[in-house]
Parts: structure tokens; C-alpha cells; sequence
């Protein structure tokens, strides 16, 4: 069947060579080959690998945690994707003052370290807090957490999707006779798919990977197989288990990929719509509800524990004020940080960084994987999300077996980005990939009649149209970098303070003081980050809606 | 710039790992740096001349502005801090690295897990200039120099204890006494040194026999586990800083101190206190990395970090104690704590031997 | 200049082209008209180079274009949905192919001005595509494909999403631009007064196959089958019997010139008459004005038959009589 363009094909089959080449030599370098390098390391002493795995497949507790694992991430996403629907709704279709400082100030929560949050939930969570149960140390605070930090994951990825949908086809079927619940569940829903997809696809493997969430909130004896991962390789100094829970984990992440890709494959092609302008403003009494709902849901989940936080840090002995700020910016001898613009200004500079890469690969793959299905675009569509599923533990030692050669990396500053570029790739292939498949081959055709070689529609319309895609991916990838710390606390880097290992350090020195700066630091992180994001957020622009 | 000196690679190294280099590296690159190596011959004693040197370290190290700069000054070498995560993370990079070490000098790994560093291997032998003046009870091998300890020892509040009624707990098993029910918050030993500390405090206090019987009566009197020390303190624990409602936590000897000095505003007295019995001595160690190419250059840099400059430096900027024992300490340290007289130790060989195993049985006491 | 020869398209067993003979004059305007998934878009992607056939040939100017690679083949094609480009304005989509054949700038910016003035968008330069009406999006998809100067252009459907008036407007301009340009032009519809307004010759395809090429009046004077008859709108079909300068008529016998024997003819329904004298009797079923006209169903010996008639209107179950114009019907071959 597939015979129609047979012409366009035979061209695309080199173009998209072509694009796969930078993509896999990426990933290939920077997360297969390290991966492989640890894992063969840690096989080689005594305790191979047929050991090792025996040790974690006799453990009954190891069992115990690896199912809790599963069903922890499973639970965490559906509810993400509950909780988060109505404010995806509201983004997917009405247009209202303050959109776009909505859509922007979602991302935050992403970018918050986890001790910070924690320590925002621990004071919403506990018998004095305003929900008045003590939800301290139980699984329910770890899944509040998890849809606290997965929500704008939702949000952005399914309302980007909803806003480019053709409304026509909804509008049809309202005449035909649907109501608006039917015309919704059999026609947007059915749209919408390919976008809940992704957007449940990376949830569940960001939740799947929880570390400092179930460290903090969940307590002791709830575990997840990374945190089990991080015992015993920093602990226990048991490579070969680590190893080895680390290989179980891949395998539970890559069946994951497997069974998204599959699932999604009959739903690429997708109607965007011709008409332009699609948002429309918040008229009648369902908008409101779903305004009101959206809002309400956002403000409690999230309003909530960071209004709490921008309080706290301007909270000095017992009264207002911008103590905590002012003190960070005038360190004395016994600052703890001593150069807070460096911290932000490195921050930053790594986060671009992050961005940049993350962006490259993530379009060039988008691209590549968009040109036509094969089995090798199949492949890199599952293989760009390993990372996001992967220990950091394993990825950190894993670059520091392999780049000793040709060229010493381990202890170079670029590993830092590229970390955080290998999270942060899955989000911008996954946010393009949907926007470029729903370029409508017709497009690629008037440019080619127009006399356009198959490069040429690819640089002249695909990308164009796919780069602002990539925003909403880049945007996550800024803020992903912003926040993180697990990973990079892996690395071997040199001596360069961010805000996040900053914040680490003052909440290491216990005080009133160092607490209340860590919080300001946060704080500031949070602005930094939203603010860049708001930025970035505002090339947006053109009838692909918010995508 | 003067040719560099190159030491033979070590001859402990595990043949199976050298084995994985070898089939995924260039062979020949191998071969030739044997080569040098052989016509180099015995390692280097003498000045190099100025020289980078690559300190890893943890995420907890930290220094005045200028302290290092002064070294630097004094010396013309270049200090060039490299990060690597906590303690056992480091450790375990300065493992998998050793065949080709991305560091010259490593400092920060303690007690808990010095045995397994030691027997890695991952250290040359060196004695520091000065090491007379470090106290001697922190000296563990010839191959690695004390340079700070750090007491972890059980914090509590004092006005809510006094609220209570109740005195501090004078001994550990104080703790299980009915009168202290559900006051105690404690870190997990799997995934946090300080709660590593406080668990071989235990054992050395009630022995191989005793200690889990000590951990299933802390159980029965509701003791709080946390994952890491910052969820403990400032989580659970309701003294200074800390937004909990246990009034004792495990800490360190330091923390009383903490609070004043980051006081908001700052306390005329700390506002927490330590409990003397029960602590367990962390001492941090420096090493030069065994197959470093300017040892001579590395042990300047040990020499520096127990010079009383650094020394005295340390309390401020780690809460740690000098290892030096003509270092001065800073007031706050003298008027808010007790350095423990005789803070519970353990051989660096015992602690690796007995680690993973107590770790599993604790767990299976605390779970079980 | 453009000859298609056994040109065959497949899709798997699907035939979508059959053994496809075409030609294409310089200057020539040829419509080609079917009905959907008759293949008559596929025929216009097969010449631009989208679908690659599986047995025939295309060529242009003698020359085999085989293979060749659609961005090289210079020919212009308007797309029914238009495909306009969403993120450019209307100035870079109409200058697209003019940026592609690597045009200087202020020469290619002269050439969009013109063509823009030449479907009558001129200002709408730097405006978005979103804010435009169908008829504009049209008429910028036009100009997209005019400014290139393309050696053949190529319409696929281009006005079918448009009303009626301002599909008429449309036509005629577009009749006007390619009698102004000498450029070859393909037009696909399914709509006969289209094809039959702009173009010099009319190619009739049904499912994959030609069935009939010519000029719009001989083809319609003369349709090579009774498909083709149907499917430009011929009415009245019937068998006749001819003896004797007498045609026999399923509705009755009247008087006319033709070869003896029997034929299949239509009679357009301009050519049926209402007459008091008229040889046929027949009751009013159905009158529905249409374009200023009463088009009237009648019944005559149990068998309908179509008239058309300017006024007034017949009144349903009346009783009438009718003429036929016996040299206006068409003979089809069976």
C-alpha cells in the first residue's frame, strides 16, 4: 500500500540516515556505550552476574520493593493524568488573561529541589497542616508529590496538542447529534490519545526512577528500586547488586517504551487544524466549571506548597521581611555561600547548555523518526526514553568508566549538560514528534512541486514548523536542568556552584538562618526559572496554536 | 616545564577490570605507557614545580575564600577542586577510577569507609609534614592523614524536653525507658552516614550480642526512622532550625553551634544541646591517590590541609573538629558543645567487615 | 509538449490509472473530468512526480521523465486544500518557489507583487494566512504556483471548496490568466461546467480508465459511451427504434432525421419542449426552479422524462404536450 510515495521515500531514505547520524552517535556515546562500560565493570569481580541476580531475586524484600516500584509509578500517572486533565482542557481550548503566565508558572514545580518540596508537603502534609490528617511518611504523600511534579508534564503536552486540534471534527459530531460528553470521549479523546500517551509514557518513567520523593516523603521502608540502586552503590559499595537491580530496571523501563510505542502506532496521523485561531474565550456555564475546576485543582497542588515556600522566605524571626535575601547577597564569614550570582549565573549557563544540546537531538531525531516508520525509527522512538528510566547512579559511574579515552572527559564541565541533556531529549522528541507527524504531507508536496529538494523541505518547512514544537520541549529542558540534582550528584564535575548545590549546602548547616536562606535560594530558582521559561514560551507563535 | 614522572601503574590492580580495559582500549596505548613507566623507574620523591593538583572531594567541602588561594600562593601550584556526590559515592569513583585516577589528592572519606578504600588500594603511602600535631587516636594507616573529625552524637531540645519534664538522656539505654517514648528520631543506616554513625555507636556500645536487641526495644518505644539527615533534623526533630515534634534527633556535635551561628535572629545560648554518651567519632581523611604524577605536589597540598591554617579554618565551613590539636577553635564551638570524651571507634578493617551485614540485620530488626 | 503514454498507477491491486493516453498542446487548457476515485488526482500527482507508475510513460517535451525527482520538474500544482504553509505570510508562501529556484531578492519580491496583482491580492503581502476567507487562501495558492513561472500548471480540484458566485468570479479569471499565460494547464473537477468553462479540450476519466478526449462540445455532442453521456449531465437516456424518418421513443413516436435501426440517444432537456401541438402526452410530476428556470419532471408512458422551460411554472399533475428536438439528440455508441 505503502507505494504512494514511493518517489518522496527514496529520498527520504537518505535524509533520514542523515538525521539519525548526530542523534545516534549521542546517544550511542553518552548513554549506551557508558551504560555498557559500568555494567561490565561491575560483572567482573566475584560476584558476576548470574550472582548478583540470584542475590536480588532470592530477597524477598527486593521483590517487595520492585513491585511497589511498579505500581507506585502506575498509580502516580493515572492520577497525574486525573488531576491534571481539567487544567489541559482549559489550555486545549479557551483563551483567557493570564494563559500564558499559567502555562509558564506549571514548569516550576519541576525545577524545585526535592528537599525543598518535601519540606513544603511535610508542612502541609502533617497534623497541623490544613488538611488536617498526617499524611506524613505514607505512599498517599508520595503520590501527591509525584502529581505535584509530573502536573505541567500533563498539562503542556496534552493542552499543546488540544489547542492544535481541528475543532471541526468535535464541531461535526456535535451536529450529528453527540453531546458534548460524546463528542468529546468518541472525537477529541480519540485526537488526544497520541499526546495522554506521551504525556503518561515520560510521568510514568520520571515516577517509575523516583528517588528523592520516596527518600523524603515516603519514609522508612518504602523504597524504590533506585533508591535500592543508590544503597548499595554508595553504601554498601555493592556495584555487582547495583548492577544488576540497575539492568531489572532498564528492562521494566524499555517494556514500558515498547508497550507505548505499540500503542501508539496506529494513531500518528493526526488533523491539525487549517483555520487558525482556535482558543476561544470563557463563555457559558461548563467553561467556567472547567476554568474554576482547572484553577482550583492548580491553586491547591500547586499555589498551595510554593505560596507556602515564597513565605517562608520572607519570613524572618517570626515577621516579614527580605532578610533571607539580603543576607545571601551580603555574605559575611560565615556565609555558607559566598558567591550567589556565580551560583546563578552557572546555573543558567549549564541550563542553556542542557537546552541547546537537548534541542538538537531532540529535533534532529523528531525529524528523522517523522520521515517514515522503520524499524530503525522504531528503535531510536523507544531508545530516547531509556534515559529517562535509567539509575543516575549507573549513568554518573558509567561516564566515568568510559571517557578516559580518547579524549579524559570524566571530569570535564560539558558532562554536567549532557546529563541533563540525555533527561531532557525524551521531552523535546516527544512535545516535536506529535506537531511534525501532523504537518500535513500535502504541505511537503507543495513545496516539492515548488521545486523544493527533499532537504530543502526539510529545512524550509518541517523545520520551521517543528522548531517551535521544540520550544515546549525546550522550555522543559531548561527547567529540568535547572532543578537537577540527582544525576548530577553522580557526576564527577569540577568546582562550579549552582543554585541547586547551594541550596544543598546551606540546608546542610542546620539554623534558622541557613534554612530560611536555602528557602530564599529556592525561591529564586523558582523565579529564574519561570521566568525563562515565560520567555521562551513567547516565541511561540503562529497557527500551530501552542505547540 | 620540567618532564613529568610517571608512576607504575599499581600491581594490585584486579586483574579482570584491567582485563576490560584492556579488550575496550587501544592496546597499544597500554603497552607504551608501560613502556615510560619501565624506563621512569621508582617513584618520584623530589619537586616537580608548580603543578595542577586535582583534589576530589564530597558535596560537603568547603573552604574560605583565599584559604586555598594562600596555598597556592605559597606553593605556585594550582589546587583544582573536583566534586563526586557523598562520601561513598566518591568512593566509589575513586575505585572505579583507579587504573587512571582523575585526581591527585582525595580527601573526605571517613571511618565508615576508609577499610574498603584501604583495600582498593587507592591510596600511596605518605606522612604528612606536621602529623605529629594531629591527635593521635584519629591516626588509621600510613597510607592517609586525619584531617577533621565529626562526633555524631543524639541532639535534643532542650525547652521541650524541659516542657516535658523530662532530663536529657544520659545514656543510650535511657532511650528505651517508657519516659522517652516517641521522642527519638533516627536516620536509616542504609541510606545515611550519620545513621551508619549512631548504628555502630550501638554495637560497640552493647556488642554483637546486645545491639539488635537495643534496636527491637528503640522499636517498641516508638522510634521515628528518617531516610537522611535533613528529613530527620529538619522534618522531624523540634529543636532550632528543625519544624518536627521529636525533641531528639541524631546530629552531630556540631549542630548545637550551628544554631547560634545561623541563628535568626542569633540565640544568646543554643537553643539544642548533645548528649555525651552514645556519640560515634566520623574522621575524615586525605590521601594521595596511588598512580598520581606529581606526588611530591599532593603531599604539599596534605601538608597544607593540617597546617593550622586550614585547620582552623575547618569548624566554620564543615562543623567538623581540626584533626590538629594546636588549632584553636572558634568561641562558639567551645560555649555550645562537648567534644565527647570518649565518643564510641571502631578499626576502619571492622567497620568494612561488619557494614553491609549490620545494615541488612538492622533492617530486618526495624522492618521485621 | 506533455504526452502520457499507457500510463499505469497502482496501489497494491488497486488500479488507480489504466493504460492512460494523454496529450497535452502548448498553450492548451485540459480538464480532466471524473467523478471521485475516478484516479484523476493521482493522474495529476503521477505527471508532478508524487506517484511513480508502475507502467507507461510521461513525457515532456520528448523527453522520459521516469524518476525524475518532483522538486526538478518545474511544473506548478494547485492543491484543493490549498496547502498553504501556516508559518509563513502570504508574500513567503507566494515566494517559495521563487526563493527555491534561487530568484535575487528584489527580483523574486517584483515578481510576488505581480502575481499577487494578478489574482487580485495585491497589499495582502505580509498578512498571515489565518486571516484569510477560502476564496483568498485560493487565490494565494494560485499565486504560488503562477510565480515560479512554471512549465505546466496543474489543478487539482482548486475551487470545490468554494460557493458557487465566487467560484463562478474565480473561474473566469483564472480562464482569463491562462489565455493570457500560453502556459499548458492541466484542470481536474468533477464538475462539467468547470471543465467545459475553461478548457480548450475535456478528458473524460472513470475509475482509472479514459474514456473520452476532446473538444468540450464534441465530447459533448458525442460521447463515446453512455458513462460519458451520464457524467456530463446528459438526460434522457433511451433506446430508440428508427424506421422510416419515425423515431421511436420510450415516450411516445415523433417525427426526425436518423439512420435506420436502433440507438442509444439522450435528449437534453433544453431540447424537450412543451408545445400544445406536441406529438407526446405527459403529466407534470415535478417542477424546481432552478437559474431562473422551471426544470420539470414529466411522466410519459410510464417513463420520466426531463424538460426545462423559462415560465410559467407547471403546475404538478397538469396534463401537457411536448415536442422533442429531434436533431438535438445525441447518438451515444453502445
Amino acid at each position: 500500500m505503502d507505494r504512494s510515495h514511493d518517489r518522496v521515500m527514496k529520498a527520504q531514505r537518505s535524509t533520514q540516515r542523515w538525521l539519525f547520524a548526530l542523534p545516534i552517535a549521542f546517544l550511542t556515546t553518552f548513554f549506551v556505550y557508558p551504560i555498557v562500560r559500568i555494567m561490565a565493570v561491575s560483572f567482573s569481580g566475584d560476584a558476576g552476574i548470574v550472582d548478583s541476580f540470584s542475590t536480588v531475586i532470592r530477597t524477598a524484600s527486593l521483590r517487595g520493593t520492585t513491585w511497589f516500584t511498579l505500581w507506585q509509578a502506575l498509580a502516580s500517572t493515572v492520577l497525574t493524568l486525573i488531576f491534571a486533565f481539567p487544567a489541559a482542557a482549559l489550555v486545549g481550548r479557551y483563551q483567557f488573561r493570564g494563559r500564558r503566565l499559567f502555562m509558564a508558572s506549571l514548569t516550576v514545580p519541576f525545577v524545585m529541589p526535592t528537599v525543598v518540596v518535601g519540606a513544603a508537603f511535610l508542612a502541609l502534609l502533617g497534623p497541623d497542616g490544613p488538611l488536617g490528617v498526617d499524611l506524613r511518611r505514607s505512599v498517599t504523600a508520595i503520590l501527591i508529590a509525584h502529581v505535584f511534579f509530573n502536573y505541567a508534564v500533563v498539562v503542556r503536552t496534552v493542552g499543546g496538542n488540544w489547542a492544535n486540534l481541528d475543532r471541526t471534527t468535535e464541531e461535526a459530531a456535535r451536529v450529528l447529534g453527540a453531546g458534548q460528553w460524546q463528542a468529546f470521549r468518541r472525537i477529541t479523546l480519540p485526537q488526544l490519545m497520541p499526546s495522554i500517551r506521551a504525556a503518561a509514557s515520560i510521568v510514568f518513567l520520571f515516577t517509575f526512577t523516583s528517588f528523592g520523593v520516596v527518600l523524603l516523603l515516603g519514609g522508612f521502608g518504602i523504597n524504590t528500586i533506585e533508591v535500592v540502586i543508590f544503597r548499595e552503590a554508595t553504601v554498601n559499595l555493592d556495584l555487582a547488586v547495583a548492577g544488576a537491580l540497575a539492568l531489572i530496571q532498564m528492562v521494566g523501563v524499555a517494556g514500558a517504551v515498547y508497550a507505548y510505542g505499540r500503542s501508539g502506532r496506529q494513531a500518528t496521523e493526526r488533523s491539525v487544524s487549517a483555520s487558525g485561531v482556535v482558543l476561544r474565550p470563557i463563555r457559558g456555564f461548563p467553561a467556567r466549571f472547567l476554568q474554576l475546576a482547572a484553577l482550583g485543582i492548580s491553586a491547591l497542588l500547586l499555589a498551595v506548597p510554593l505560596g507556602g515556600l515564597v513565605v517562608r522566605s520572607l519570613t524572618v524571626g517570626g515577621g516579614l521581611g527580605s532578610a533571607n535575601f539580603s543576607s545571601l547577597f551580603s555574605p559575611d564569614r560565615t556565609a555558607v555561600v559566598t558567591a550567589p550570582w556565580q551560583a546563578i549565573f552557572n546555573s543558567i549557563q549549564i541550563a542553556l547548555g542542557a537546552t541547546v544540546i537537548s534541542v538538537v537531538i531532540g529535533t534532529l531525531l523528531a525529524l528523522a523518526i517523522a520521515q517514515r516508520p522503520t524499524r530503525l525509527s522504531s528503535t531510536m522512538d523507544a531508545l530516547v526514553m531509556l534515559p529517562l528510566g535509567t539509575s543516575a547512579v549507573t549513568v554518573g559511574f558509567g561516564f566515568l568508566v568510559a571517557f578516559d579515552w580518547p579524549i579524559d572527559l570524566r571530569t570535564s564541565p560539558i558532562l554536567v549538560p549532557i546529563a541533563h541533556a540525555l533527561i531532557a531529549v525524551p521531552f523535546v522528541v516527544r512535545t516535536t514528534l506529535p506537531v511534525l507527524r501532523a504537518v500535513r504531507a500535502r504541505l511537503r508536496e507543495a513545496a516539492t512541486v515548488l521545486g523544493a529538494s527533499p532537504r530543502r523541505v526539510l529545512a524550509l518547512i518541517d523545520l520551521p514548523i517543528v522548531s517551535r514544537a521544540a520550544l515546549v520541549g525546550a522550555g522543559f529542558a531548561f527547567a529540568i536542568s535547572m532543578g537537577e540534582f540527582g544525576a548530577t550528584a553522580f557526576l564527577v564535575r569540577p568546582d562550579r556552584p549552582t543554585l541547586t548545590t547551594a541550596i544543598f549546602r546551606l540546608l546542610s548547616k542546620p539554623g534558622d538562618a541557613t534554612f530560611g536562606q536555602a528557602i530564599a535560594m529556592s525561591v529564586i530558582l523558582m523565579v529564574v526559572t519561570a521566568s525563562l521559561v515565560a520567555a521562551i514560551d513567547r516565541f511561540r507563535v503562529g497557527n500551530l496554536g501552542e505547540f | 616545564m620540567p618532564a613529568k614522572e610517571v608512576i607504575s601503574p599499581p600491581s594490585r590492580a584486579p586483574p579482570l577490570e584491567t582485563g576490560v580495559r584492556m579488550r575496550l582500549k587501544v592496546p597499544l596505548a597500554m603497552a607504551g605507557l608501560a613502556l615510560v613507566a619501565a624506563a621512569c623507574g621508582s617513584p618520584a620523591t623530589t619537586e616537580e614545580g608548580p603543578q595542577t593538583i586535582r583534589l576530589l572531594t564530597h558535596d560537603s567541602f568547603a573552604v574560605s575564600e583565599g584559604t586555598l588561594e594562600a596555598f597556592e600562593a605559597s606553593t605556585g601550584n594550582t589546587v583544582e577542586i573536583i566534586r563526586a556526590g557523598d562520601a561513598g559515592t566518591m568512593l566509589n569513583q575513586a575505585i572505579l577510577t583507579k587504573d587512571n585516577p582523575i585526581a591527585d589528592v582525595i580527601f573526605g572519606i571517613d571511618n565508615t569507609f576508609l577499610g574498603r578504600a584501604l583495600d582498593e588500594n587507592i591510596f600511596q603511602p605518605y606522612t604528612a609534614e606536621g602529623a605529629d600535631t594531629l591527635a593521635d587516636d584519629l591516626q588509621a594507616d600510613e597510607t592517609v592523614t586525619p584531617v577533621d573529625f565529626g562526633d555524631v552524637c543524639l541532639n535534643y531540645d532542650k525547652a521541650a524536653l524541659g516542657a516535658l519534664g523530662l532530663s536529657p538522656p544520659e545514656s543510650l539505654s535511657d532511650l528505651t525507658s517508657p519516659a522517652y517514648a516517641g521522642l527519638l528520631v533516627v536516620e536509616d543506616p542504609g541510606t545515611s552516614s550519620p545513621g551508619l554513625a549512631f548504628l555502630l555507636a550501638t554495637i560497640d556500645e552493647f556488642g554483637e550480642a546486645g545491639w539488635e536487641q537495643y534496636w527491637a526495644d528503640l522499636k517498641a518505644n516508638d522510634v521515628l526512622i528518617s531516610t537522611d539527615w535533613e528529613a530527620a533534623y529538619y522534618g522531624e526533630f523540634s529543636g532550632g532550625a528543625g519544624q518536627g515534634d521529636r525533641p531528639i534527633v541524631v546530629s552531630y556535635a556540631s549542630s548545637p553551634p550551628a544554631e547560634v551561628i545561623f541563628g535568626d535572629p542569633r540565640p544568646l545560648v543554643a537553643p539544642t544541646a548533645v548528649v555525651e554518651a552514645g556519640c560515634f567519632r566520623q574522621i575524615e581523611y586525605a590521601g594521595i591517590v596511588t598512580g598520581t604524577t606529581i606526588p611530591y605536589a599532593a603531599g604539599q597540598l596534605i601538608d597544607f590541609m593540617v597546617g593550622i591554617e586550614f585547620q582552623e579554618d575547618i569548624p566554620l565551613n564543615m562543623f567538623v573538629f581540626p584533626a590538629n590539636t594546636n588549632a584553636s577553635l572558634p568561641q562558639e564551638f567551645v560555649d555550645f558543645t562537648t567534644i565527647p570524651a570518649a565518643p564510641a571507634t571502631m578499626t576502619a578493617a571492622a567497620i568494612d567487615q561488619g557494614r553491609d551485614r549490620w545494615i541488612r540485620a538492622w533492617t530486618e530488626v526495624m522492618t521485621g | 509538449m506533455l504526452e502520457i503514454v499507457d500510463l499505469t498507477v497502482k496501489f497494491g491491486d488497486y488500479v488507480a490509472l489504466d493504460q492512460i493516453n494523454l496529450e497535452l498542446r502548448q498553450g492548451e487548457t485540459l480538464a480532466v473530468l471524473g467523478p471521485s476515485g475516478s484516479g484523476k488526482s493521482t493522474l495529476l500527482r503521477a505527471i508532478a512526480g508524487l506517484e511513480i507508475p508502475d507502467g507507461g510513460e510521461i513525457r515532456w517535451e520528448g523527453a522520459v521523465l521516469g524518476t525524475r525527482a518532483p522538486h526538478t520538474r518545474g511544473f506548478g500544482l494547485v492543491f484543493q486544500d490549498y496547502a498553504l504553509f501556516p508559518h509563513l505570510d502570504i508574500g513567503a508562501n507566494v515566494r517559495f518557489g521563487l526563493e527555491i529556484a534561487g530568484l535575487e531578492e528584489e527580483i523574486a519580491n517584483r515578481r510576488v507583487a505581480e502575481v499577487l496583482e494578478m489574482v487580485g491580492l495585491s497589499g495582502f503581502h505580509d498578512r498571515s494566512t489565518e486571516t484569510l476567507s477560502g476564496g483568498e487562501r485560493q487565490r494565494v495558492a494560485l499565486a504560488r504556483a503562477l510565480a515560479p513561472n512554471p512549465r505546466l500548471l496543474m489543478f487539482d480540484e482548486p475551487v470545490a471548496a468554494l460557493d458557487q458566485h465566487l467560484r463562478a468570479r474565480l473561474l473566469a479569471e483564472l480562464a482569463d490568466i491562462l489565455h493570457d499565460l500560453s502556459t499548458p494547464a492541466i484542470y481536474v473537477t468533477h464538475d462539467q461546467t468547470e471543465a467545459f468553462a475553461l478548457a480548450d479540450r475535456v478528458a473524460v476519466l472513470s475509475e482509472g480508465r479514459l474514456l473520452q478526449v476532446g473538444e468540450p462540445e464534441r465530447v459533448w455532442r458525442n460521447p463515446a459511451s453512455i458513462e460519458v453521456a451520464t457524467f456530463l449531465g446528459l438526460e434522457n437516456i433511451a433506446e430508440v427504434r428508427v424506421q422510416d424518418n419515425v423515431i421511436s421513443t420510450p415516450w411516445g413516436a415523433v417525427k426526425g432525421t436518423m439512420a435506420p435501426g436502433t440507438h442509444r440517444i439522450a435528449i437534453p432537456a433544453a431540447s424537450v419542449q412543451l408545445d400544445p401541438n406536441g406529438p407526446i402526452s405527459a403529466v407534470v410530476v415535478r417542477s424546481i426552479f432552478v437559474d431562473g428556470r422551471y426544470r420539470v419532471e414529466l411522466q410519459a408512458l410510464n417513463r420520466t422524462l426531463v424538460t426545462e422551460v423559462a415560465g410559467p411554472r407547471p403546475l404538478e399533475g397538469s396534463k401537457v404536450s411536448v415536442t422533442i428536438e429531434t436533431e438535438a439528440m445525441v447518438v451515444i455508441p453502445s
